[in-house]
């Protein structure tokens, strides 16, 4: 498979004044073309700011990232926002739907940002829609949706600017479980159908089962790896339960 | 240590038949659906949930901070909601004490400050303000960051500077809406070793709400929510820590588990 | 500690809310700088005459501070609002650690009085600083000379600042306490989650609204061009405030319906994102809009008035009179003594030793119709204030060329000749001059006593014949042979005077005054109706310009400030909410050129929408109070009124990029 996304001994160091925090300690993996990864591990444990790092939201300590053989740690100031645009797909825990504007509107606004003539960008907009199912609340605004069709429209402006990866922070943080689950069988179908990328933060063991592939992060550092193989979701699920409990179990000790 | 079932504790709280649905314009949820249950004197109890399931709700409609749609919540025979306006704050003054995810001190005093700001409310005097903190400063490792102020200290410190403000009332109740959730390992490890701490030479009674096994492994008591009901509960009695965590594992697998099999 | 903790929070507002504060202490200053007018002409060196103006300004700028004080409590009291929403979270914290209500309310009140008192002391004593340079600027309005150098203060201003100030703190107070315990912690505590409202009329509704609005307004501009604006102020202001407000109400579906009408242009780069945030803006605040529209209409149209206005009393009384004093005699008195001057020695007035020459003439009504006769050689401009200023009767003056000449005589111009059936013509404007002019060189004759007189263009004076005002005099006076008159009605015995020589001209005033005061005193019933003096007429024109001028500014630049501060706070306000929108959009790739572009095309187009409608109203509000107060004889004005737009244009565009360097600021904090 196609290499798509390379992390290549990745630090970040927060702080200032004696207050050094490291939050990424030289991290380094790679994510094929087509795979589902995810990338769990408890609160404080840099995840979050792994992909901000991937998203070019920040920026890195030191060390290289590559997408598409990009290097994005590299890039000027106003090269980012446009690679941001054009080859990463977002989806935020709290959903980051601007809340004037209508689901068709929300999802057509990266692409206007990105120069789109109309026709193009209303059938972009159109396909994005039909993939994750929402084609009938695309006149909607925000606080007329539930959770879950929130996120579905957040999915759908994702994909709608066709990018090399989707990056997915804790996509199901403030869904209930059967929004979740929804939402979960979109990434899942978009997936193994069209063969996007994905990578998703999550710390439910039960999210981070639906994935092809497990990064376990703690105290900035990659700890473990699980990949699912041929197993089915259920025994991947309790795979993952037991590096959880590991992980867990191990700070129980260090404390 | 007091163990709730083997010791038939004096009740604190009762939650009876809650329910909070919230929304309108054909877009109901229901967060809470009949909750009951009830805390013990001197317990330190652990509600867990995934995100969505109405742990942060619960704790809110305890807290007097929302209201029920329907059901009571008794704190010390009062029952808090049927509790008039006026009478509320003397109440929040007197009986809780508040721990939030993101710390919530004002900004524009210090430590010291902020501590003593939750005893001049009451009226307590300058002399026993200052005995009052200079112990619990040093039952929380804080003494050396009192005089700074929130924006100078580490996301651990501020949280035990306000877990130094909600006991320093002596209120029957304490209430953490994930106190860990800003944290990194080592400064929730602290936090939760202080809450521990703070519950048995204390005396004082927590309820902490929490997504993270770890965290919920200091608790005596542990009530698990999925979407809006009670799914499970979990005694610590005499296991060790790491074993209650273990359980704890087992039950958010099981919890994980359920909607997995009912794929 | 409550008191530390407003005492902080009060230090924390003034480096955090700059603008409320400055205003805060501008209004006040203001406020105490224009009631402490007072102290300043005390220390002026002011004659009898210029007192009297200046007392008439003192009450009116009294009185207008009435409305200038709601002004500012409006101003305050929104100001307060938004600080106070801004500190949702913080009322929250306080509630939740158990302190009542009542202490909550009870921080605020300290704060309030406390940011109140700062800015009121602060206030007070730039109020008393920059009247020590008005005073100069009033001094050179009245053209009085200061009698020394004095420092300034008036504590019956200071007193009035601050029962004003005291008064709109206490509102802000008793608000705030109302706010707070209305307020759920729940609320309080996420209050940054909250939503803005949607756009939810219906567009057709919206449409229909606008449309509906400005059927109101177009009837309001028509009453007002068809002059009707004084019988009609009512209804002018019944069909236009309403109006207004519904074109407001209207007006963000109205815009919507507009820019998304063109799909290609709407979906391009921010543009359908800057759409909806102004409809959801206007949708949200269009009450306020409205509101501030009709503020700034108020300011242009007091501010480009009174420049205007007092233009106008400028050239009135800059008028070139060559005569001292006149007196509007009574006919039978005149006849009684045998003449005017006789008349007036009769009463006691000593004639030669006031006057070096006299003149005296008595003017007739002529039977010759203006409107009849000259119709066709006078613009539109010139007959509509012939017939407002005759009210209907807009017949010529008439007076005999003998007498006549004598006041030509003594104002020491070369006399009129005329022969049998001709007529001279004495006018005071220039414009007339010369369409008489055309009328007499086209050869057209003038009917009158059943015959035809013939005009020649050499015969025609611009002249100013009275003190008292042009617009009292008919604006053509026709000069006759001498027995061609006697069929006229006569109006009045005019007798003017220029005084002596070898005496400064204002001892003799001064004397005249006294003289006049003294036989008032002896005998009341006088033998002529009206008295006046060149320099008398002068200084009551400089008190009415001055008057005019400072109510216009002292009006006007509230009521901007006013709106300007409300605008850029609601704006602010906006850009806060609007953090995690631009947020999202960083998020999605968005250049930060291209969001700074978007926030000043929203913040540019939601200034300039009530400007322009002010400005569109004040067009009409102008030319309505003009035609009112007959001051369109004076062609330039309108370069004053000019002058007075501009001075607008510069402080709202202050305001306007003051706000958006803010906003930027506040969209880039996380």
């Amino acid at each position: 498979m196609e290499k798509l996304l390379n992390v290549s001994e990745v630090e970040k160091i927060y702080g200032g004044r004696g207050r050094i925090t490291k939050a990424l300690g030289g991290i380094s993996f790679n994510i094929a073309q087509g795979e589902l990864v995810g990338i769990m591990g408890p609160s404080g444990s840099g995840k979050t700011t792994l992909l901000n790092c991937i998203s070019a939201i920040d920026t890195v300590t030191t060390g290289h990232i590559y997408i598409d053989g990009v290097d994005i740690t590299n890039l000027k100031r106003n090269q980012t926002a446009q690679f941001r645009r054009e080859r990463i797909g977002f989806v935020f825990q709290e959903f980051e739907l601007i809340d004037t504007l209508t689901a068709y509107e929300n999802i057509a606004v990266a692409l206007a940002i990105g120069g789109r003539n109309y026709p193009e960008l209303r059938t972009l907009v159109m396909q994005a829609a039909d993939m994750v199912g929402i084609g009938d609340i695309l006149q909607k605004y925000p606080q007329e949706l539930s959770g879950g069709q929130k996120q579905r429209v957040a999915a759908a402006r994702a994909l709608a600017v066709q990018p090399s990866i989707v990056l997915a922070d804790e996509p199901t943080g403030a869904l209930d479980s059967h929004a979740a689950k929804m939402i979960l069988e979109s990434f899942s179908r978009i997936n193994r159908r069209l063969g996007v990328t994905i990578l998703m933060v999550t710390h439910d063991a039960y999210a981070a089962s639906w994935c092809s592939r497990i990064l376990f992060l703690r105290d900035g550092m990659i700890f473990s790896e699980l990949n699912k193989g041929k197993n089915d979701r259920k025994t991947f699920f309790e795979h993952i339960m037991e590096v959880v409990s590991v992980l867990g179990g191990d700070s129980v000790c260090a404390g | 240590m007091s163990i709730y079932w083997e010791v038939k504790m004096e009740t604190l709280l009762k939650v009876r038949n809650v329910e909070k649905i919230y929304g309108g314009k054909g877009n109901l949820t229901k967060a809470l659906d009949d909750v009951n249950f009830d805390v013990g004197k001197g317990e330190f109890l652990g509600i867990m949930g995934p995100s969505g399931s109405g742990k942060t709700t619960l704790l809110n409609c305890i807290s007097t901070i929302d209201t029920v749609t329907s059901g009571h919540i008794t704190i010390h025979d009062t029952d808090v909601t049927m509790l008039k306006a006026g009478s509320l704050a003397e109440f929040r003054r007197k009986q809780l004490g508040f721990i939030f995810q993101d710390f919530n001190l004002l900004d524009t005093l210090s430590g010291y400050e902020n501590i003593a700001l939750a005893l001049t409310i009451c009226g307590v005097s300058y002399g026993k303000i200052k005995e009052r903190i200079k112990n619990i400063a040093k039952t929380l490792e804080i003494s050396d960051v009192l005089y700074k102020y929130p924006c100078e200290m580490s996301g651990g410190q501020k949280q035990r500077v306000a877990a130094a403000r909600a006991i320093i009332t002596n209120p029957s109740l304490i209430l953490a809406d994930e106190p860990t959730g800003a944290l990194d390992s080592k400064s929730s490890r602290m936090l939760l070793e202080n809450f521990v701490d703070m519950n048995q030479k204390l005396g004082a009674t927590l309820l902490m709400v929490t997504h993270d096994a770890f965290a919920a492994s200091y608790c005596s008591r542990i009530l698990f929510l999925r979407d809006g009901k009670i799914f499970t509960e979990l005694l610590r009695g005499t296991d060790s820590r790491k074993d209650f965590f273990s359980k704890i594992i087992e039950v958010v697998s099981l919890l994980g588990g359920d909607v997995a099999d009912a794929v | 500690m409550l008191c530390k903790l407003a005492f902080r929070n009060v230090r924390k507002s003034i480096g955090d809310y700059t603008v409320y504060f400055i205003t805060l202490m501008f209004a006040v200053m203001f406020f105490y700088a224009f009631n402490s007018l007072d102290a300043q002409q005390a220390v002026m060196d002011l004659n009898e005459n210029k007192e009297t103006a200046a007392q008439m300004m003192l009450q009116s700028i009294e009185v207008f501070s009435v409305f200038v004080a709601v002004a500012l409590a409006i101003l305050i009291l929104y100001a307060n609002n938004f600080l106070i929403k801004r500190r949702n979270k913080e009322l929250g914290i306080y509630l939740i650690l158990g302190m009542g209500k009542g202490r909550v309310a009870g921080i605020l009140m300290l704060e309030t009085l406390l940011v109140g008192i700062i800015a009121l002391a602060a206030g007070l004593l730039l109020g008393v600083l920059f009247s020590q340079g008005m005073s100069l600027v009033t001094a050179k309005m009245f053209e009085a000379e200061l009698k020394e150098y004095v420092f300034i203060f008036s504590p019956r201003a200071a007193v009035q600042s601050v029962i004003y100030f005291g008064v709109m703190f206490l509102c802000v107070m008793v608000f705030n306490a109302v706010r707070v315990s209305k307020q759920k912690v729940i609320k309080l505590l996420h209050s940054e989650t909250e939503n803005e409202k949607v756009l939810s009329k219906k567009t057709g509704v919206s449409v229909a609204l606008t449309a509906a609005g400005i059927v109101l307004i177009i009837i309001a501009y028509y009453l007002i061009i068809k002059g009707m604006l004084i019988m009609y102020l009512p209804f002018v202001m019944l069909f236009g405030i309403p109006g207004t407000f519904l074109l407001f109400a209207g007006l963000s579906g109205f815009v919507y319906k507009i820019a998304a009408h063109n799909k290609t242009r709407y979906f391009k780069g921010l543009n359908l994102f800057v759409t909806r945030q102004l409809t959801s803006k206007i949708n949200s605040t269009h009450t306020s809009m409205a509101l501030i529209c009709l503020m700034l209409f108020v300011t242009i149209v007091t501010l480009g008035a009174s420049s205007g206005v007092s233009a106008a009393v400028n050239q009135e009384t800059n008028r070139d009179i060559r005569f001292d004093a006149e007196y509007f005699v009574y006919t039978a008195d005149a006849e009684n003594a045998g003449g005017g001057v006789a008349a007036l020695e009769a009463y006691g007035i000593p004639v030669n030793e006031f006057y070096q020459r006299t003149a005296e003439y008595t003017q007739y009504d002529s039977d010759v119709d203006i409107m009849e006769q000259f119709a066709d050689h006078l613009d539109i401009a010139q007959l509509k204030e012939i017939e407002g200023n005759m009210k209907g009767r807009a017949y010529t003056g008439a007076v005999s060329v003998s007498e006549f000449n004598t006041f030509l005589d003594m104002v020491g111009d070369e006399p009129i000749e005329i022969g049998a059936n001709e007529v001279g013509v004495v006018t005071y404007n220039e414009a007339m001059a010369k369409a008489l002019e055309n009328f007499a060189q086209d050869g057209n004759k003038i009917v009158s006593n059943g015959r035809e007189y013939s005009l020649e263009a050499s015969d025609i004076r611009i002249e100013n014949t009275r003190i008292m005002g042009s617009s009292s005099v008919s604006p053509i006076i026709l000069v006759y042979p001498d027995g061609d008159v006697s069929g006229f009605e006569i109006r009045d015995v005019m007798v003017d005077g220029v005084y002596v020589d070898n005496v400064p001209k204002e001892e003799t005033e001064d004397a005249v005054w006294a003289k006049q005061n003294e036989l008032r005193k002896a005998a009341p019933e006088r033998p002529f109706s009206y008295f006046t003096t060149a320099l008398t007429s002068q200084d009551s024109g400089i008190g009415l310009r001055v008057t005019i001028s400072f109510v216009g500014i002292y009006l006007g630049i509230t009521f901007l400030v006013t709106a300007a501060v409300i605008l850029a706070l609601q704006q602010l306000s906006a850009a806060n909410d609007n953090r995690k929108r631009y947020a999202t959009l960083r998020k999605l790739g968005t250049e930060e050129k291209l969001i700074n572009r978007s926030l000043l095309k929203q913040i540019a187009i939601y200034f300039l929408i009530p400007l322009a409608v002010a400005a569109i109203h004040a067009i009409f509000g102008i030319q309505g109070l003009m035609s009112m107060i007959n001051m369109v004889w004076y062609e330039n004005v309108y370069q004053d009124v000019f002058l007075g737009l501009a001075l607008i244009a510069v402080i709202y565009g202050i305001y306007f990029i003051m706000t958006y360097i803010s906003s930027k600021k506040i969209i880039k904090e996380k």
